[in-house]
């Protein structure tokens, strides 16, 4: 917005309505900053437009004048009675004696739940294995749906193995049936089956279905637990946490370093030769 | 002009009219209704009309306490149901007077004859003003009279009336140069009748 100190130009009569606008514009700016609590400069823009043109001092004083006049105060009759009548209707106002009863009656009712809500947390902690309420309930549900729906895919994945190996063994000839070793000391093959591996080269093996931090229901299982076809007890994995269900199973291990070196079983093992081999009669001391 | 009431004393008042206390609902009635009923009438130009929807907006503003979020002035909430109420009333004139914000409804400014036999200058100057602020489109009587008459800030009434301040203040300023410029206008008409009238009775006189 243009001020008022900004036109008309100087050394050019201005217009009678050019005049009258600036006087206006003038006096809002003078108004306005009575408004914003700037008295002072607000006499001062007063007196500098007046100085300029006194026109200003007239459009102030009729404005003020008519601002007097909006401002002036009005009582109307008091509506209070019909008002609150027309709501009780609606609405019905309670005695003081009514409200402090439902106050009281929600105090009981909200105390009551905090009880029953704080019974139900004592209960538990104190027989944390019972399932004494519905939320914990609901839970134990949730979790058995979930562990019977794994048990369920590693047997699908299991006869899905079992027909694949079945396919293969029919088209190809059996292999011998393997020779049960006798127990021999620093021989770790038949324990195998049960001994924790660790994750170092990558290998796969088809069928293993890794369980690992995984979305949803999964995210809470044990990392790194995996069910493989053909071995009944669970392997525990080392793995990049991104494996998820239904990708392709991927596994990496690294055999447990053995129980004897290598040299200790190599001199065992020509120990076990030298047994076994009938010894010439003769060459004993 | 109705901020009689602090912010805590209104609360106070508030949560006890919510939970039934009808001495609270009755001393936010008295603490608001003037004020609302000054501020209707310079709305409406009637006071009958403006009676009817302060009533109105304090029976709907109590009977709907519970949703009132106490964040804001109980004033702005009230003046915002009595500005609808006097919309829908605007709305219903439609088809008798002119969309002018019911200007051609209000009543109509007794005549210098009238006012002659009152003698009364300030009921005269009040029907002049009454008179003028209809003359003014309604967003801007609404603007000049909450800032002049309510004292309400511009950012207050830019919430109100959602409109922005620049434009609010806008409005402000084109809404008291009308205004004054309507005074000014009905004043040198009515002096123009009151002096016609005169010499007509003179020359009744005279004959």
């Amino acid at each position: 917005m243009t001020s008022f100190h900004d036109s008309p130009a100087r050394g050019r009569p201005a217009s009678p309505d050019a005049r009258l606008a600036a006087a206006e514009r003038a006096a809002n700016e003078v108004l306005d900053a009575r408004a914003a609590g700037a008295s002072l400069a607000a006499r001062e823009m007063l007196r500098n437009a007046a100085a300029k043109d006194p026109l200003v001092l007239e459009v102030m004083r009729e404005l003020e004048e008519t601002l007097h006049l909006v401002r002036e105060p009005m009582r109307g009759t008091d509506v209070s009675r019909e008002v609150l009548d027309r709501v009780h209707s609606t609405r019905p106002f309670l005695a003081k004696r009514a409200r402090r009863k439902v106050s009281a009656a929600r105090l009981v009712l909200a105390c009551s739940v905090l009880a029953g809500l704080s019974t139900i947390v004592v209960l538990q902690r104190l027989e944390p294995g019972a399932s004494t309420g519905p939320v914990t309930a609901a839970l134990d549900a949730s979790r058995d749906d979930a562990v019977h729906s794994l048990r369920s895919l590693a047997s699908a994945f299991d006869r899905l193995a079992d027909s694949v190996e079945h396919a293969t063994a029919s088209s190809a000839p059996s292999p011998a049936p393997p020779v049960r070793r006798s127990l021999a000391l620093g021989d770790t093959t038949r324990y195998e089956g049960a001994v924790v591996h660790e994750v170092s080269t990558p290998h796969e093996y088809p069928g293993v279905r890794p369980f690992g931090p995984g979305p949803g229901l999964f995210r809470e299982l044990p990392s790194g637990l995996a069910i493989m076809p053909g071995i009944a007890q669970p392997v525990v994995l080392v793995g990049p946490p991104s494996l998820l269900l239904g990708q392709r199973p991927t596994a990496m291990f690294r055999p447990a370093p053995p129980l004897l070196s290598a040299a200790d079983l190599r001199l065992l093992e020509q120990d076990d030769e030298r047994k076994q081999t009938p010894q010439p009669p003769g060459s004993g001391r | 002009m109705c901020a009689a009431l602090s912010r805590g004393l209104e609360q106070k008042l508030i949560r006890e009219a919510a939970a039934g206390d009808r001495d609270a609902a009755g001393a936010l009635v008295k603490a608001y209704q003037h004020g609302l009923f000054a501020y209707m009438v310079r709305m409406t130009g009637r006071p009958d009309v403006a009676e009817d929807v302060v009533q109105e907006a304090f029976v709907r503003a109590l009977t709907n306490l519970d949703r009132f979020d106490t964040r804001f002035r109980f004033s702005t909430w009230l003046f915002t149901i009595a500005r609808r109420l006097y919309l829908n009333y605007c709305e219903r004139r439609k088809p008798v007077s002119d969309s002018s914000a019911c200007q051609q409804s209000a009543q109509p400014a007794p005549g210098p004859a009238s006012i002659a036999e009152q003698g009364d200058t300030t009921a005269s100057q009040r029907d002049e003003i009454n008179s003028a602020l209809q003359s003014l489109p309604s967003v801007q009587r609404q603007i000049v009279v909450l800032f002049h008459q309510q004292d309400w800030a511009i950012w207050q009434i830019a919430e109100h009336l959602d409109l922005p301040e620049g434009t609010v203040k806008s409005h402000l300023h084109r809404g008291r140069l009308k205004l004054r410029l309507a005074l000014t206008t009905l004043r040198e008409e009515r002096a123009a009748e009151a002096e016609r009238r005169r010499a007509a009775m003179k020359q009744e006189a005279w004959s």
